[in-house]
């Protein structure tokens, strides 16, 4: 077996083990909430009969291991089971919201890439410029500044004040999430907002790093133009490290994803997520984790393997 | 789940309790006001001809993915919003709470109020086409009645036997009862008992006689609802469509509102009420005293064992200040009784004052003095955290510490709920009758007060066995005076149900008995 080969497949193991791990930490988590599924879809209208009777229906008086068992070996059959609350199937449940977050991240990380890179490589070309000062007072602000309070100004100023954008980015289930784009505007505006400034400060940092190695000397004493040493000479050095700070920013997204769909009214996983702990519907929140859970890890895995593969030395010894 | 507190609409049973029974105790024949009669639409203005067409976007706080279709289960207030939308009860409340028919033409019992029988209104027909007969109501009424169907109405029906539910003829339908019922229209009033179709074992494609017809449902997004043409009323409904749309974040429901995103909000918050200016784009609804707030104490748990603690807790809570400060203009003092508009509320007991000086000299009486008492409190409703903390405030000056036992919104009606000395509950609108069996007589499953007495038992008892109105009305003050002198509430304040409409919205209603006129869109329209 090859190394790079061996590489995968102790990654995919080490991938299997924590989702694992993280399924049974999740169901017990959940179980430990107080409440349940039957007491959460009676509020106050929960009086111990209808409890009981209810908990029967949903199969909560089995104990939580014995349940836990059962979603298991369900989940690795690939029956993502029942929602708790209504028993429709949690994979309809889900279904259009994964869509929904993959379109909504999916746009966020097609603008990042490069407005990372551009605003990074050109803070780091005069380091404590005019550019690069006024690049590190706005990201260092961003960063300072939690998601919602960013969603939050962002509403007040494009949707309420300047009427440009609507304040909600409600989706209307009949239609394509295409045929009204504007309401993608606020809520990719606001992942933006923090996931750049940190890609830009990282890049920012590594490609300062580069353009002092000796080569990068050599290459500006030997009279060649600046943009043509950043671009030929600079840049393909930094596309590794760059792939892992944007590969890092991917669980970030995810986490912002619950922020930003909550601020927005965004039906996607997040939003999904936030209701289904508050019904306890144990069944939708694993099916989400687990997704959660698989986008990390794959997304890890495939930039670790990209980095071994675009380095020449790596790839050989490889 | 913060939003629903409670799960009945309630109103008062002012022209069921005179007019239904007033033929005493010959076989009572009454027929009550019908809601059409009554409602004001108070957004209209004068004089102009509704405008046909349109599509209504109602935003209101969702419940996810457990929201549902189901007039069965009602819990998330959006829920309970569709189903008004959809379907009808025998008996509505109408917008002072009163009973009145609403798929009901004539309600009768035999002179020892043990038999009951029902008269249905003629030629209802259902969004199917087909025509609502005894079948479909003696179907309703005993899917609710039968335990293992786990409807959220059992609590109302549990009391009597589904066979004892019968169809006479194809309009009139017969319930035996094994205790005598004098109020059983009130009863069966209540906002879980909804009419269903003959043998509807699934409630995904709504089938009922409300005044909108089913069009979708995505579970915590949206749904929408076209003009049901059938619909028995003259002129309304208007709107071509209405849709209800699910917001899980308060400020995006605002933000969407402000917007006009939505056109009509239920619940506005009640802090950006008192500011929003009264001429703007966007105007508030107010359904004054609708909403019953109270604590509660705990009366075979130290230290409220002892009346004289009691009486001295409900001495030392300021009322007004509570009011000024909590609900401003949206709402007014109460005085440790439930439901003020009730015609058989006991307005002659005097107002309870703030005499802290008192409640300190019933305490030392009862050698209770600087005692130590925690409140069980959340985020869970209007004014709860608020009032809980001002209480706090105000018991110092009669040398009592309370203490605030905080627990997160979403848990405040699970596991100590029912179980602690001094919490805080709140009501909405319903009758007396009701109210007393939810919460205070001996069964009662929301026992707040652990309040369980033979004699207030007795009194409640023989008044719903009264088909006399004025001895029943006596009943019913001697049980509240019972209340009022010994009883484990501090009912402080009642607040106004505040909804936020957009100005080009008419028609609208509002209602005691819930949100938004009751949810009543018949008479909405645009301009």
């Amino acid at each position: 077996m090859s190394p790079l080969l061996r590489e995968i497949v102790l990654r995919l193991g080490a991938g299997v083990f924590t989702l694992v791990a993280a399924s049974a930490l999740i169901y017990l988590g959940v179980s430990a909430l107080p409440g349940d599924a039957a007491t959460a879809a009676l509020g106050k209208d929960a009086t111990p009969d209808l409890v009981a009777g209810l908990r029967k229906q949903f199969g909560l008086d089995r104990p939580v291991l014995e349940r836990y068992g059962g979603w298991l070996s369900g989940f690795l059959r690939g029956n993502l089971g029942y929602s708790l609350p209504t028993g429709v199937p949690v994979t309809n449940v889900i279904r259009d919201k994964v869509w929904n977050t993959v379109v909504l991240a999916g746009v966020t990380m097609a603008l990042l890439v490069p407005l990372a890179i551009v605003l990074g490589a050109v803070s780091a070309l005069r380091p404590d410029g005019t550019v690069d000062q006024s690049t590190a007072a706005l990201t260092l602000t961003l960063i300072a500044t939690p998601q919602f309070v960013i969603g939050a100004i962002l509403a007040v100023v494009f949707a309420v004040w300047l009427k440009w954008l609507p304040a909600v980015s409600l989706i209307d289930p009949s239609r394509p999430l295409i045929s009204r784009p504007s309401i993608l505007v606020l809520p990719v505006l606001t992942l933006l907002a923090s996931a750049l400034a940190q890609s830009v400060r990282m890049i920012r940092a590594t490609m300062i790093e580069v353009l002092e190695l000796p080569y990068i000397e050599a290459a500006r004493l030997n009279g060649i133009a600046e943009w043509r040493l950043l671009l030929r000479h600079a840049l393909p050095n930094i596309v590794a490290p760059a792939i892992q700070v944007l590969a890092y920013n991917v669980p970030w997204l995810l986490g912002g994803v619950v922020i930003v769909e909550s601020v927005f009214e965004y039906r996607g996983v997040g939003l999904t997520l936030i209701t289904a702990v508050q019904s306890r519907d144990l069944p939708t929140v694993e099916a989400l984790a687990m997704l959660t859970t698989v986008a990390i890890v794959a997304t890890s895995l495939c930039a670790d393997m990209t980095v071994i593969l675009l380095n020449p030395r790596l790839r050989r010894r490889a | 789940m913060a939003e629903v507190l409670d799960n009945h609409v309630g109103g008062v049973g002012r022209l069921s309790r005179r007019d239904l029974l007033r033929v005493g105790a010959a076989v009572a024949a009454g027929v009550v006001g019908t809601a059409e009669g009554l409602s004001v639409p108070v957004t209209a203005r004068a004089q102009e001809t509704p405008k046909r067409g349109g599509r209504l976007r109602v935003g209101s706080r969702g419940g996810g993915a457990a929201e549902t279709l189901s007039p069965m289960r009602n819990v998330n207030e959006i829920d309970i919003m569709r189903t008004h939308v959809l379907y009808e009860r025998l008996f509505a409340y109408d917008l002072n709470g009163a009973v009145v028919n609403q798929l009901a033409a004539e309600a009768s019992s035999n002179p020892t109020a043990t038999v009951w029988r029902i008269k249905l209104l003629p030629g209802v027909e259902w969004h199917d086409g087909s025509r609502l007969t005894a079948d479909d109501v003696v179907y309703s009424l005993r899917y609710i009645a039968t335990k293992e169907n786990n409807a959220t109405g059992y609590t109302e029906l549990s009391y009597i036997k589904p066979a004892d539910i019968r169809r006479l003829d194809p309009l009139t339908v017969e319930i035996g009862l094994d205790q005598p019922n004098a109020l059983l229209p009130t009863s069966i009033a209540a906002r879980t008992i909804w009419m269903v179709k003959d043998g509807t074992k699934s409630f995904d494609r709504p089938n009922g006689t409300g005044p909108f017809k089913f069009e979708s449902f995505n579970a915590g997004e949206r749904s929408v609802f076209t003009r049901f043409d059938g619909y028995r009323k003259h002129g309304g409904p208007y709107l071509d469509a209405l849709e209800i749309i699910s917001f899980s974040n308060e400020t995006a429901r605002l933000n969407a509102l402000q917007t006009n995103e939505i056109d009509v909000m239920d619940e506005y918050p009640l802090p950006l009420a008192k500011t929003l200016p009264a001429t703007g784009q966007i105007r508030l609804l107010r359904a004054p005293r609708a909403f019953t707030l109270t604590m509660y104490m705990a009366v075979d748990l130290p230290p409220f064992t002892d009346n004289r603690v009691r009486q001295a807790f409900r001495l030392m809570a300021n009322r007004q200040q509570m009011v000024n400060t909590i609900l401003g203009q949206f709402g007014v003092i109460g005085n440790d009784l439930f439901w003020p508009t009730d015609p058989d509320y006991a307005s002659q007991l005097p107002q309870r004052a703030y005499d802290p000086d008192h409640a300190k000299s019933l305490l030392r009486a009862a050698g209770k003095e600087n005692v130590n008492v925690s409140i069980y409190t959340a985020d869970a409703g209007p004014g709860m955290l608020e009032s809980a903390t001002i209480f706090a405030e105000q018991a110092k000056q009669a040398g009592v510490t309370v203490t605030l036992n905080k627990v997160p919104g979403d848990q405040y009606y699970t596991a100590q709920y029912l179980k602690v000395a001094l919490g805080q509950g709140g009501w909405s609108a319903r009758p007396l009758t009701t109210q007393f069996a939810q919460v205070l007589n001996t069964t009662a499953p929301y026992n707040e007060t652990h309040w369980r007495r033979p004699d207030f038992d007795n009194l409640t008892n023989q008044a719903r066995r009264t088909l006399d109105a004025k001895k029943r009305r006596q009943l019913w003050v001697d049980a509240q005076t019972l209340l009022w002198n010994e009883g484990g509430y501090i009912i402080w304040g009642f607040q106004d149900n505040v909804d936020g409409y957009w100005t080009k919205v008419h028609g609208l209603k509002t209602s005691v008995a819930r949100w938004l006129g009751a949810y009543d869109f018949t008479d909405v329209y645009l301009s």
